[in-house]
């Protein structure tokens, strides 16, 4: 053999190594490794992302103040131009070293890019998919966006890691007719895929592909899953639900785990891990950032407090007024850059008000918070503590996150579908004022109604403007 | 109307040391250094505005990038949110916010005009009804003083009866301008620590260039650390503005930094310098980020404007803020094309362009700074106007007019 052409072999694009005993054995750890990028260690997550970055957190924060290996983005939200027009990111040139997907959404150099087809908690869709297509949601509306498309953009953006497209129904109700049609797509949808990775030109390569497991029970996936198992250059598999978790065949066990389903609690988590995923999209962080939550839990838990013997809440409300003269970080030892360099009374005011850097500080806190969570369990899958540790952390914590009282960013179009007759879900934007117009009618006299007037010219001023989150004050000097 | 007693001028020394660097040998423009208790401040200055003790989603470590060392917080906002008893309990603004640098407070009087239907002015103060609640409160001179004492901030502003330049009414506007003066002598007598925090006076008097030249007098025998021009940016024209702003900085004393306030576009900043000026705020340039507007050397870019959706250039081509630097170069490398996809979608794509519009200002005023520091601002004044409108003949004829009472012809 020509020794020459040896260099030139392609180095392993991705590997996995199980470092517990069996790769059937469950919980186990693990170690997901992609040249030049972070590896991620498993159990782990990745974060989710909307519209290519992490809400709140701008790149240079990103790199600079979080732990995060790697981020999911889907496609839905890169579309909006299509199909009129070829989005913005087919168009943007790559650089060398730099992927079109990497480029166009400024992530990290080494923060590793998974690319699915739709936002962690997709906006169910009016529209069913078809043979050739599957639905999404832009910002402009729902509209089916063709498989073949999608295989393209493996090859166009590059992503480190490309989830194969799979006839996903986010409904719990379906008949036995639609689970046929599920599994014939699916299959179908990924022969097309692991073709057009033996068809790629060597200059764009196809990056590695993780393969669907389908949101159905295993006997009702059985024949799918066994086809997967002739297929020798998947290199991981996509869990959309755990329920099927218990079907994957031997021969596929030592495949990471990427679950996109998302767990409604840390205790979920723990379960699913018991379960066998190995990589998280968690989907609440984010939502209790906005919703002005502090993720205050740790594992293994702290030994409780002997007296004790309600639940400790899973987060602190930093929304609430009795935060307002609080000196301490947003929680007790952590190390992260919110708490390094700001109080929760602080908190408390940006989020009373509505200044974007609250929620920005929410997010590194809690995206700190679920590292140390995973170091930790790995940590305790390796001393074997592993099954007393959950025992007690479910005991010692509440079952599910505080209740939201924050108000949170403005909601956006791709972000939520309204149903009919619905309220709004944004407040307006100078109910303060209103209320001060009610309180100066009851006040009497003439100073009601010139409160009145000038609410009005106020709301006047703010229509015109575009809607930004924490822009509802007046800034000035 | 009540005439002006002696004045009882400020205890000394000063909070902060002026070093006057250079002047230009033709415009009235200074580069000089402005010592302040949170350190060294090169003047002229822009000073980016976090209202709420907050610049708009940046957090301190990105605004300490961008150059800022200056910042602005609001007094009105401040005393309402988190309140005076927070801000004393957490030791002043400085620390609440996690900022090291040097801040700025303006003393609420501001909002008398941009809310002016809910406020009454009488000799004791302003009273208005709290936009939180709308309980009836009274601000004076005495309590502005005392929150911008809680609140710690290196350079405190003095209340002021501020009304709408363009108000026909000259003899309010007299009464403003006097009772202006007056309430400076409460604010000096209020003021807990001189040796700390240094209190700016604020020149009213509206257009009219007497009532301007009378406030100037009688506020600079008070003899405060540095001295502000204040009532303008309120709709005025702008040749008016120019008038009000070169008659006040020609009767001002050389030693002592001159902020006019609420100004904040590009080519004001530039004109207002050449007249004499050193020092600005305006929240326009972080305001207008929210909405999608990049402030660039050849003018202001509505990034929401499809145009921009294949446009994979920075926002501006050699801008060295850490938005539009390469990766390379430590930068985010953002093209104009992601921040079409991410303005007014996600908070990052105003935090992104709030960078570059904050860097814009500063770093204009540094370049403005260099230049009269090598006495080349004439040039710097043709390059920069030629930039900006580069079809020669559409410059704006307000700065023209204004800078050639200055020796310089566009």
């Amino acid at each position: 053999m020509d020794t020459s052409r040896l260099s030139e072999l392609p180095v392993e694009m991705l590997s996995f190594t199980i470092l517990s005993a069996a790769a059937r054995a469950t919980p186990r750890i693990g170690r997901l490794s992609v040249p030049q990028r972070k590896a991620i260690l498993t159990p782990g997550f990745v974060a989710t992302t909307s519209r290519g970055i992490i809400p709140h957190i701008a790149p240079d924060v990103q790199a600079k103040h979080t732990h995060i290996p790697g981020v999911y983005l889907p496609i839905e939200d890169f579309l909006d131009k299509a199909p009129k027009q070829t989005p913005p990111i087919y168009n943007i040139p790559p650089l060398p070293n730099l992927s079109r997907l990497r480029r166009f959404t400024t992530q990290p150099d080494d923060t590793l890019l998974i690319l699915g087809l739709r936002r962690p908690i997709p906006v169910d869709a009016p529209l069913t998919n078809s043979n050739e297509a599957f639905t999404i949601y832009t910002s402009v509306g729902f509209r089916h966006e063709k498989v073949d498309d999608y295989i393209e953009a493996a090859t166009v953006l590059q992503p480190d890691i490309f989830i194969a497209p799979a006839d996903v129904v986010y409904t719990t109700t379906r008949s036995i007719k639609r689970t046929e049609k599920i599994l014939d797509r699916s299959s179908t949808w990924l022969d097309r895929t692991l073709r057009a990775q033996t068809d790629a030109e060597t200059d764009t390569p196809f990056p590695p592909i993780f393969a669907p497991i389908l949101p159905i029970a295993p006997e009702q996936q059985q024949l799918y899953l066994s086809d997967l198992t002739n297929h020798s250059n998947i290199s991981g598999l996509a869990i959309y639900d755990p329920i099927a978790l218990p079907g994957i065949p031997d021969s596929l066990a030592s495949l990471p785990r990427f679950s996109l389903f998302p767990p409604s609690s840390p205790h979920t988590i723990l379960s699913h891990i018991n379960a066998g995923i190995d990589i998280f999209t968690i989907p609440f962080i984010g939502e209790a950032s906005d919703a002005g939550l502090a993720l205050s839990f740790s594992f293994p838990p702290p030994s409780p407090s002997s007296n004790s013997t309600t639940p400790e809440p899973l987060a602190i409300d930093l929304a609430l007024p009795i935060h307002n003269t609080s000196l301490e970080p947003l929680s007790p030892n952590c190390d992260c850059h919110a708490c390094d360099t700001c109080t929760r009374a602080y908190m408390q005011h940006l989020l009373s008000a509505k200044e974007m850097l609250g929620w920005t500080f929410l997010q590194l806190h809690n995206h700190a918070i679920m590292h140390r969570f995973f170091a930790g369990i790995r940590a305790s899958i390796k001393a074997g503590t592993w099954e007393a540790d959950v025992i007690a952390f479910n005991e010692l914590y509440e079952a599910e996150l505080p209740a939201k009282t924050g108000a949170g960013p403005r909601i956006r179009g791709y972000q939520y579908r309204s149903g009919p007759g619905e309220k709004k879900r944004n407040g307006k934007g100078y109910g303060n004022l209103d209320r001060v117009a009610v309180a100066g009618a009851e006040v009497g006299g003439g100073l009601g109604a010139e409160l009145a007037e000038a609410v009005e010219q106020q709301d006047v001023v703010m229509e015109t403007a575009v809607d930004v989150p924490g822009d509802k004050i007046e800034e000035s000097g | 109307m009540a005439e002006l007693s002696e004045p009882d001028p400020m205890p000394r020394p000063p909070a902060l040391k002026f070093d006057l660097l250079a002047k230009c040998s033709v415009t009235k423009a200074r580069a000089s250094t402005l010592h302040l208790p949170h350190g060294a401040v090169p003047l002229p200055i822009f000073m980016p505005v976090a209202t709420q003790a907050s610049l708009k989603g940046l957090t301190y470590e990105q605004l300490d990038a961008t150059g800022c060392r200056l910042c602005l917080n609001n007094t009105y906002h401040l005393g309402l949110k988190p309140g005076q008893e927070v801000l004393d309990h957490v030791g002043g603004a400085h620390k609440f916010q996690g900022w090291k640098h040097n801040i700025l407070t303006g003393s609420g009087s501001f909002q008398m005009v941009s809310l002016l239907k809910l406020a009454k002015v009488t000799e004791e103060g302003v009273r208005f009804l709290s936009p939180h609640d709308g309980s009836p409160m009274l601000l004076t001179p005495e309590h502005s003083i005392s929150l911008q004492n809680s609140i710690g901030s290196d350079i405190i502003m003095q209340l002021d009866d501020v009304i709408a330049t363009t108000s026909p009414d000259l003899e309010r506007m007299t009464e403003a301008m006097r009772r202006s003066v007056r309430w400076l002598d409460r604010c000096i007598a209020a003021h807990k620590y001189p040796e700390r925090q240094n209190l700016f006076c604020i020149i009213q008097g509206g257009l009219d260039l007497n009532l301007r030249q009378e406030c100037c007098e009688a506020m600079v025998k008070r003899d405060t650390p540095g001295i502000a021009i204040g009532g303008l940016s309120g709709g005025e024209d702008k040749e008016s503005y120019c008038k009000v702003v070169k008659t006040c900085t020609s009767l001002l004393p050389d030693n002592k930094p001159r902020y006019v306030m609420g100004v904040g576009y590009p080519e004001d900043l530039v004109v207002s310098v050449a007249l004499g000026a050193d020092m600005f705020d305006c929240v326009w340039p972080t305001r207008t980020a929210r909405f999608g507007n990049a402030v660039t050397a050849h003018g202001v870019l509505n990034l929401r404007n499809a145009i921009y959706g294949n446009d994979f250039g920075p926002i501006e081509e050699g801008c060295k803020c850490t938005t539009c630097r390469s990766r390379e170069d430590g930068g985010m490398g953002a093209t104009r094309s992601y921040l079409n996809h991410l303005v007014s979608k996600e908070t990052v794509g105003a935090h992104l362009l709030t960078i570059h519009n904050v860097f814009y200002q500063l770093d204009l005023m540094r370049r403005v700074r260099e230049s009269i520091l090598e006495d080349r601002f004439p040039q710097f004044i043709h390059d920069f106007f030629n930039k900006l409108y580069p079809h020669g003949a559409n410059k704006p004829d307000w700065a023209k007019k204004a800078l050639a009472t200055v020796g310089i012809v566009l």
